[in-house]
């Protein structure tokens, strides 16, 4: 009983990450315009998707940095990966916490 | 659109860059400084004959320059274009004497001193924008006075890189970090930022556009003509949010003259008037590197055509 509810009490605090991102993104790049519901957590961030661009991945990885702390190796391909939708960046950022 | 007399600095400068400092190293250690010339003015000449683009670039700069300075102070400049040249080889000596630790702080004219000691002591790190007007390598000098100053220099091409080891193997101990940058992503700016918070510096120069620091360009007014420039530096300088200053270190008849000058305490470039914004500070930077251009003409050390659009 208590062992099934773990993963259920994991992907609430996802939530509540993926939650908190977004209105990480929208104060880091004075998204105005947008509310945290606007932003869908699969949803490309850039290009296509939310349509940032590549400065705005620059002050995203400046305001994670400060936030929570986190290094990643220089190496584009990861970083990209990391950074493609809310959800994945929760997923780094709670493997930092 | 790459025709052969239509490159990007970053390719003309590898004509022999790399080679030609280490063979110039060698002549001076071995031979000191009046053989260095004698084996310098060929290869001087060389280029100055054979590096046609080279030599239309170094006309126009010096046209330019000319003219700005006569419509400020009234007074005509005449430049001779292979000075440029010659400047240039006097310029690869005091980095490589600067290098061996033969210009001490005693050759190096402080002009606001007080202020940059001031400012280094708060450990608030920074970025510093520098440019090809001058030599700031000869600034490694001030590590020694200025321990706490520690910088990080961004460098694009591998052949900085190359040199740097070359003269680190005769001067180990230095104040001064090379940082590669072929890519900008968000790695490298927390990177860059990390660095700021323990109160590093970061020094990149702002007058060559660059592969790796997004090849967009920024125009600006520089000595009476629309010139383009890089906007990767400011956008960094923006983005790591940290106070950003302006550094030259010129030649003047006795030693050198450093300028350390405040620029911003921070660069805000808001996301919905981002070209406006960052326009403004390209052309206090472009203002800044004019009154540089006229006041030491000769050590303008971008030999390609900044008014040119790439």
């Amino acid at each position: 009983m208590y062992l099934s509810k773990l993963p259920l009490l994991k992907d609430i605090a996802l939530k509540d990450l993926e939650l908190e991102l977004k209105t990480l993104i929208i104060e880091t790049l004075n998204l105005e315009d947008l509310t945290p519901a606007d932003i869908i957590s699969d949803d490309a961030l850039f290009g296509e998707g939310l349509g940032l661009d590549s400065i705005d991945a620059l002050e995203l990885g400046v305001a994670l940095k400060k936030q929570y702390n986190i290094t990643l190796d220089a190496d584009s391909e990861e970083t990209r990966a990391h950074f493609a939708s809310v959800s994945a960046l929760a997923k780094l950022v709670s493997s930092y916490q | 659109m790459t025709k052969p007399d239509n490159l990007h600095w970053s390719k003309i400068n590898e004509r022999g860059s790399s080679i030609g400092m280490s063979l110039l190293l060698f002549i001076y250690t071995l031979f000191g400084k009046p053989l260095f010339y004698l084996i310098l003015l060929p290869v001087l000449l060389y280029f100055y004959v054979t590096g046609k683009q080279q030599r239309h670039a170094v006309s126009k700069f010096q046209a330019n320059v000319s003219l700005a300075t006569e419509n400020r102070t009234g007074n005509k400049l005449k430049l001779i274009p292979f000075m440029q040249y010659f400047e240039f080889g006097r310029s690869a000596l005091d980095k490589v004497t600067a290098w061996m630790g033969k210009i001490g702080i005693e050759d190096i004219t402080f002009n606001n001193k007080p202020q940059m000691l001031e400012i280094v002591a708060e450990q608030k790190g920074g970025v510093i924008l520098t440019s090809h007007l001058g030599n700031m390598e000869v600034c490694r000098a001030l590590s020694e006075e200025v321990p706490q100053l520690k910088v990080n220099a961004l460098v694009h091409t591998q052949n900085a890189v190359k040199f740097n080891q070359l003269l680190q193997s005769i001067s180990p101990t230095s104040g001064i970090n090379l940082i590669e940058v072929n890519d900008m992503g968000p790695e490298t700016a927390m990177k860059l930022f990390d660095k700021i918070e323990q109160g590093e510096y970061i020094a990149i120069v702002g007058d060559r556009t660059s592969i790796a620091l997004h090849n967009r360009i920024v125009e600006a007014e520089f000595l009476g003509e629309t010139a383009y420039f890089p906007e990767g530096p400011f956008i960094l300088a923006s983005i790591l949010k940290s106070p950003v200053y302006f550094m030259s270190c010129v030649r003047e008849s006795k030693g050198f003259s450093v300028d350390f000058i405040p620029y911003k305490d921070k660069l805000i470039l808001k996301r919905n008037q981002r070209q406006e914004s960052l326009k403004e500070a390209v052309q206090d930077y472009a203002d800044w590197l004019s009154d540089l251009a006229m006041k030491a003409p000769y050590q303008w050390f971008n030999f390609f055509d900044i008014w040119q659009k790439k």
